[in-house]
This record gives C-alpha cells, structure tokens and sequence, in this order.
C-alpha cells in the first residue's frame, strides 16, 4: 500500500463540514470585534438600527435559560415561553434538576443544575466543564518544543473521589419529528453545583405534543478518574406546551441582477420572542472555484446584517441541471421588517460575497 | 496573530482537518463537533504558540485531542442520535481496516500516510518518541494487512 491507497480510505469533506469551520471562523471573528471599540460612524448607525427593529429585547431577566444566548437577544413575551421546575433525578451523590425550559413550537433550550449532595466528599465532574485552570482538577500538562502547551485530564487534585455526570435529551413530537439538542455548555457555581445549559431547533414546528426525555447517567469515579461505579440511569420525562407564537414572512426575491449559476427561489422567516427561524431555497450549479458552495446572510437595506447562529442545508432536489438547496439557520428575532431585505450570498471558505439578493418582505 | 491571520491559516489546512478527524471520529456530526471545539481552544491558546511556523503540527495536536476528548465524553456522557451513515470512500475495505485499529496504532497512519507528516512530526504531535512512532507504523500495518485479509475470507 502506497501514500495514495491510504488517502483514498478517507472521503471527501462535506458541505455540512465546510459550513461549520466557516460559521466557527466567523464565530471568532466576532468575537475579537467585540473586544474592540466601534470607532466607526456607520457602525453605530447601523447598530441603532438593528436595534429599533429588534425592539425591546428583556432586560435582566429572573430566568437563566437565556444566557446561554449571548449572541442573540430574546424579545419581550420569551419569558412567558419559559417552563420552571421541569423534572428531577437524584441518587445519592448527585441531583440533576430541569429548572427552566424555554420552548416556542420550533426549538427549545434548558437550564439544568446538578447540585452534589455530598460535596466535601464527592464534587461533581462533567466533561462539558472548563476545568482546565481550576486547580481542583489535576492535567498532565505537556510543553512542547514550540512552547505550546496542552492538559490531559488526569482526575481530582486532592485525592477525593468525585461523581461524574452526564445528561442527553431529546424532544419529540406525536410524528416522530424531532430536536435534536446539540449545543451545550457548563459551568461551575461557587458551592460546587454545576450549570448544563442545553440548546437546539428543528427545521421545521414540531407538531401538537413535544415530549421531552432528558437521560442522567453517573458515575462514582476514583480520584485518577477510572469509573468504580455506575449509578442506574435517571430519566425525566415532560410533555411541553404547546405553543403557537410564531409571526411568519414570505421573502420574495426582486433583484434583477442575474447570477449564471444562482438563483434564489425564495425564502421564509418564522419569528418567535426567543429567534427566528430563516429558511431559503436556492438553486445553484457547482463551480470549480467554489468547492464548498455558498450561504446566506440576512442584511437590512443599509448593509446591517442581522446576526444568524448556526446553520445547515439540504439538497432537496434537482432541477435542469441545477441542485435545488434549502438552507435554515437560526437568527435574532426582530418585532418587525421592513418591506425590503437583502440576502447575502456567501462563497463558503472564501471572503468573498457571491452577490446581494434584494427581496420583498410579505408578512403572513 | 490576528483573526484574519488565524482564519487564513485554518483555511488554508481545511483538508488536513476535515481528513485527520473523520480517520478519528468516523461521523461527520462528530467531525463538525470537535473541529469546532479544536478551533476555539486554539484562538484562545494562539499566544501561547512563540514559534509560528509550528502552526500546523500545534493546530493537529489540538484537534487530535478534541477528537479523543470527543470518543471520551461520548462514551461516558451524552449519547447522540444515530450517526448519519458515513460518506463514501475510494478504497472502503482500507478504510475499515484503519477504523478498526485502536487509536494508538491509528493516529500515526492517518498523520504519517495520509497526511504526509514526517515521522519527526508524527513524533510532535502525539507526543512520543521517534522510534516509538515507527514501531507502531510497524505494528499497525501489520493489523491492517491482517484485517484486509480477514474481510477477503469473509466476502469469498
């Protein structure tokens, strides 16, 4: 077997793939802006005006479920969307409570605490936590000739055994249809609790009833960090509400500039309090000089662009000699939109904009 | 290093990314989970990096880890949903060959033929010693002619 044999045993990157270091890059991007001051006039402007769009997004809110959104802001009546007291699992060292969730039809997002119940004992360990400069936790850490560095977990600094924890959830409804939770996040409170929070959408509204199972497993760990026990695995089961507060728009492309090998057909955005939910079909013809294909941006008629989190596509079809592409990304939620709005094409892996796509904006 | 800077680099090593996590993880959703996670660590620790021209080798030690990390927390946390089915590959029976040896013997096939690193920088990046790394060159193509043969036997 030669260099080729084995490079042709791993396929070729998927479009899904390329979005996502996109999106991540672009994620980063943004946040060295957010260190830096706006200086420039037509930023401020463009701010305030995305800002009287959005309306007025909640303040300090008593609930928690939200700050895992820090880069969208919920609008008023999200709050009312937000369930308390969801469900609990405990065993003897451990309590894993649901204390909020927020649903609107369409995603859904949790705030979970696990509470240890012997904590001078037995702290708590998720593998979602940052523990990497908590001196609790003990890494080997490695330098490297370069000067870097990296930590390998190694178990508890002060030879306690600990209780590591886990939590998947899933929510579906009557047909089947499905959301699946995939972003996560943890941290540590000061009295050794530690905080899940749990997001995800759908691509569609789930139908009349949404059940959610959220799965606790747990371990009972030595200080190196080899498992000693497994604990039975914990459920909770709830039926969330249902809920029909979304305000929905039809976006009709207008622009007459014409793109060889693009086409946008149409597009929709569903808003809910908490975000908005953007779908765009779009046809399209590969080209050599975009590998990865494209993606969409929503900008208002100045050029602000309201901020999209993540994102993913379907090919749906093809059609004379065109791939038929459906593209749903999560976005800001606004109160309204003005009658015109520019979709962004985007050349994935490149900075570069394939073109501006203005489109009339129908309320439904 | 900038973002600009930063994301140039990244881009420019896509492939390599894209190769060295699927050989890993197998999943394209688990590929997108630890590439994302290998990205950020790395923007947060770039200063720690004196030696820029070290970029690569530093950026696929991370992303290695992630991917171990990845394997870990799935199995001792949050189960996913069933994995899409894996993309297609050229030479499908290598490829489940390479899948089925244990990360030890297939981390340095996938660094030193696949992706062309030296043996040198095989030995950076999984930090082990040189002879180390051509011992379980040694071993793990063993396995793989074995594994071949066995999936031969089989289909006759």
């Amino acid at each position: 077997m030669n260099n080729k044999d084995y490079q042709k045993a791993v396929p070729d990157m998927p479009l899904s793939f390329a979005r996502k270091m996109d999106e991540t890059l672009e994620r980063i991007e943004n946040m060295e802006m957010k260190k830096r001051k706006f200086t420039s006039r037509t930023l401020v402007i463009c701010a305030i005006l995305v800002v009287t769009l959005i309306g007025s997004a909640i303040a300090a809110s008593e609930y928690k479920v939200f700050d895992f959104l820090w880069h969208m802001n919920p609008l008023e009546g999200a709050e009312n969307l937000i369930e308390t007291n969801v469900g609990v699992y405990e065993n003897e060292y451990v309590r894993v409570a649901i204390e909020e969730a927020a649903y609107d039809g369409q995603g859904v997002m949790l705030y979970i605490r696990a509470t240890p119940l012997k904590p001078e004992t037995h702290p708590l360990y998720s593998l979602l936590m940052n523990t990497e400069n908590d001196s609790d936790w003990v890494y080997k850490y490695t330098e490297y000739e370069d000067g870097s560095g990296m930590g390998e977990f190694l178990g508890r600094a002060d030879g306690k055994e600990f209780v590591s924890f886990g939590v998947s959830v899933t929510v579906k409804d009557e047909n089947g249809k499905e959301i699946w939770l995939d972003a996560w996040d943890a941290k540590k409170e000061a009295d050794g609790s530690v905080i899940l929070y749990a997001d995800g959408f759908s691509e569609e509204k789930l139908g009349d009833t949404a059940v959610l199972t959220a799965k606790v497993r747990s371990h009972l760990c030595a200080p190196d960090a080899t498992k000693k026990t497994s604990f039975p695995e914990g459920e909770i089961i709830h039926t969330m509400p249902k809920v029909d507060v979304t305000r929905n728009y039809k976006l009709i492309p207008v622009s007459t500039e014409e793109i060889a090998h693009f086409d946008l057909i149409e597009g929709e955005i569903s808003f809910t309090p908490v975000r908005g939910y953007m779908k765009i079909r779009y046809a399209y013809q590969e080209r050599e000089d975009e590998p990865m294909g494209v993606t969409m941006k929503l900008c208002l008629p100045d050029g602000a662009e309201i901020y999209a989190g993540s994102a993913g596509s379907n090919l749906i079809g093809k059609e004379n000699g065109f791939e038929i592409w459906e593209e749903l990304s999560e976005i800001q939620s606004c109160e309204t939109l003005p009658e015109t709005i520019t979709i962004r094409v985007k050349v994935i892996g490149e900075a570069r904009y394939l073109c501006d796509v203005e489109c009339r904006v129908v309320a439904e | 290093m900038d973002e600009r800077e930063f994301s140039r680099r990244i881009r420019l090593m896509r492939d390599r990314i894209w190769r060295v996590s699927f050989s890993i993880l197998r999943s394209t959703a688990d590929c997108e989970d630890a590439m994302q996670e290998a990205l950020l660590r790395a923007w947060r620790n770039v200063d720690s990096l004196r030696d820029k021209s070290l970029f690569e080798t530093w950026l696929t030690r991370i992303l290695i880890n992630e991917c171990k990390r990845l394997i870990r927390k799935r199995s001792d946390s949050a189960p996913i949903p069933e994995s899409l089915p894996a993309p297609e590959t050229e030479n499908p029976e290598l490829s489940r060959a390479i899948a089925s040896l244990k990360m030890d013997l297939r981390v340095p096939i996938i660094l030193h033929y696949i992706e062309g690193y030296s043996v040198k920088e095989t030995a950076l990046i999984m930090r082990v010693t040189q002879s180390s790394v051509k011992a379980r060159l040694v071993r793990a193509r063993k396995k793989l002619m074995e594994e071949i043969k066995k999936e031969a036997a089989q289909d006759e």
